[in-house]
């Protein structure tokens, strides 16, 4: 049970990002101290959800946790009602994981909303482990888009 | 000489202002060529603006058929007087020497001694590339070619100013932020670590009253900057009480946790202190990098930290800093500092245009102010009269939108329409979130690529490029125009969406303590 409680605790933490619980606003990391990708990518989409992608990214975010040169710079974003990050599939110091998320509209910040088709959406995010540390290599910055929970982002 | 036919013009539909455009490059020539015309005494008048009875600055114009008050005609560009005289066209201080075709009598003697075989119907295929503005100039030269050249050097008169007006508003962000970072670190620069600490532990503390003002805010604030500003907030809190916690813990380390040489490499940023300290506030903190996103962060954590005395003067300094009254949820009243990156408007301020032009180019300011997806919907109702739906605009947008909407017109590049200089190139599919803005500064009809500032890097930086308007070589028989493009541009003169005002610097909103 000892060796389980770490473990337990990890999860209860990461859990509510994972399923996209409406947690609070996710806190700004500058290190990168996860040991698996499943966690950058959960750290990366919580951050997203709660708009800081959109409100803008910080350089020591970008640094520590992708290889994008610059951050991804959009006006207006998905909005989703949930999110799931699957598990991911790991070889050779590079790592495939899966978002899928269920997608109210698009819309921005000012209330403007327009229907989206599919309502389902998943994004595949490609990691490299770099330096000891995993971190986001794809999609690049320009081809992605803020997704941020409907619940979170008031 | 062989005679020239003087043809009716053939009878076509209208399709946006293609036609104008012809018949206002003819005009002059017609005009000029009348028997008995004096110098500087021509019979038509021509109007070129961006206003709603017009047509478009640049592109098209059309005769109104009227004399000025002393009988003379008048070529009219945006709030600039063209003068016409028998030999020369002069827009405001540049002028070009008129070439009559031919300039014999006998063409004189021939009212519509204009050959129209040479025009071109447009292409009425939506997408496709027309042919028609390029064959509209009878012979080449003459007068409306010469025509066609006042017409770009009013272009180059107002339309070019944009660009340059873009990249020097960015520059006085920048060096706005820059100054501000300065003033704010000045007394940082000189502190022991433990007082550093204590400034970081008062900004966590400062910084976690900020959101919480923020978040029960009901009034004096649009509720997108709160948004923002909150989640500004939440960043510079959170660098702050990483940096006292990494403070603390170097601190504990033989020698603060310096190496031999880390005293010599010395940073200019008062808060990269130490080698942990660098990881977050560390990087060139040049005037670039000070007026995005981690600029605006790393000011907010030196101002809270400042004690509450050095904060009142430190505030009496900052450029790009507002004061609004904020209401609570409690009804009380609370003014909150809010410092920004120069996309904060101060209420109650006529937009000025070059504003106007500067924020729709930062993404940043285009985030809470008029994204690409209301500038797809403003060309759409600058071509329809109504606002698309979808999108669901709140009440209250679709008015702000549409009082947007006055400051341009739109232009049709499906519908053969050419870019001009100064014009806003929104690229977007309404289903997609990626949208991006640029600012034309060139255009080559043939190759069909337009030259573009983007500035999709927010203030860090302006890039020029080439933006190819379609994937089709020059020699293909049709060429397409790729998908998603919606032109703007800005009126030439004041309207609901904007003001001209030429007192005031591009960015002049910025400049002092907006309070």
């Amino acid at each position: 049970m000892r060796k389980l409680l770490p473990l337990l605790v990890a999860g209860f933490l990461l859990g509510g990002v994972v399923l996209g619980e409406p947690l609070m606003h996710e806190r700004l990391r500058v290190k990168n101290t996860f040991t698996r990708p499943e966690e950058v990518v959960a750290y990366y989409c919580s951050r997203d959800a709660s708009g800081f992608i959109w409100s803008g990214m910080l350089d020591a975010e970008r640094r520590a946790f992708t290889l994008w040169e610059d951050p991804p710079q959009q006006d207006t974003f998905f909005i989703a009602s949930k999110y799931e990050v699957l598990p991911p599939e790991v070889a050779a110091g590079e790592a495939r994981v899966q978002v899928r998320y269920l997608l109210v509209a698009l819309g921005d910040i000012h209330g403007t909303r327009m229907p989206v088709h599919p309502e389902e959406r998943v994004v595949t995010f490609q990691l490299k482990k770099t330096g000891g540390s995993w971190k986001i290599a794809r999609p690049e910055a320009r081809e992605i888009a803020p997704i941020v929970l409907d619940a979170k982002f008031r | 000489m062989p005679a020239r036919a003087c043809k009716k013009p053939p009878r076509w539909h209208w399709r946006g202002s293609v036609l104008v455009a012809a018949a206002a490059l003819l005009l002059p020539y017609a005009a000029l060529t009348e028997p008995g015309l004096k110098a500087g005494a021509l019979t038509r008048s021509f109007y070129v603006d961006g206003s709603d009875r017009q047509v478009n600055r640049g592109t098209s114009f059309r005769s109104e058929g009227e004399l000025d008050e002393n009988g003379n005609p008048v070529v009219r560009v945006g709030e600039a007087r063209v003068s016409v005289s028998r030999d020369q066209l002069t827009v405001g201080s540049k002028s070009v020497l008129l070439e009559p075709a031919g300039g014999t009598g006998e063409q004189q003697e021939c009212d519509q001694n204009i050959d129209y075989s040479d025009l071109t119907a447009p292409e009425s295929t939506a997408r496709s590339l027309p042919t028609a503005p390029d064959k509209v100039v009878p012979g080449g030269k003459g007068l409306p070619s010469a025509a066609r050249e006042a017409t770009l050097i009013a272009s180059e008169a107002e339309g070019l100013e944009w660009p340059a007006r873009g990249r020097e508003a960015q520059r006085e962000i920048q060096e706005a932020a820059f100054q501000d970072y300065r003033v704010l670190g000045d007394s940082y620069a000189q502190l022991p670590a433990g007082a550093l600490g204590e400034r970081f532990e008062r900004a966590v503390q400062t910084l976690s009253e900020h959101f919480e003002t923020l978040s029960a805010a009901t009034a004096g604030l649009e509720p997108a900057d709160r948004t923002r500003f909150r989640n500004t907030v939440l960043n510079a809190r959170d660098k702050a009480s990483w940096a006292a916690q990494t403070l603390a813990r170097e601190a504990a380390l033989p020698n603060g946790g310096l190496t031999p040489f880390d005293p010599l490499l010395k940073s200019p940023d008062p808060l990269a202190r130490g080698p942990g300290l660098a990881e977050v506030f560390g990087g060139p903190m040049g005037r670039r990098r000070v007026a995005g996103p981690d600029g605006l962060a790393d000011r907010y954590v030196l101002y809270a930290g400042l004690p509450e005395t050095e904060r009142e003067k430190a505030l009496a300094r900052l450029r790009l800093v507002q004061l609004p009254e904020l209401t609570l949820r409690s009804g009380g009243k609370r003014t909150l500092p809010l410092l920004h990156n120069g996309d904060l408007r101060a209420p109650g301020k006529p937009l000025e245009c070059s504003q106007l032009v500067s924020s729709l180019l930062s993404v940043d300011a285009r985030k809470t102010g008029i994204t690409s997806l209301d500038l797809m919907a403003i060309w759409r109702y600058r071509k329809r009269g109504v606002l698309p739906d979808p999108p669901k605009f709140e009440p209250a947008r679709r008015e702000q939108l549409r009082k947007a909407a006055d400051a341009f017109n739109a232009i049709d590049v499906y519908a053969g329409e050419k870019l001009a200089a100064g014009d806003l190139l929104v690229y977007r599919q309404g289903w997609d979130p990626l949208g991006y803005v640029y600012m034309v500064t060139s255009y080559n009809p043939k190759l069909m690529k337009a030259g573009v500032l983007d500035a999709s890097q927010g203030s860090k930086e302006v890039r020029e490029r080439v933006f190819p308007l379609t994937a089709d070589p020059p020699e293909a028989s049709q060429r397409f125009v790729r998908p998603g493009l919606h032109v703007l541009r800005l009126k030439p003169v004041s309207n609901q969406g904007c003001v001209y005002s030429d007192a005031t610097p591009p960015a002049a909103g910025v400049k002092g303590v907006e309070r």
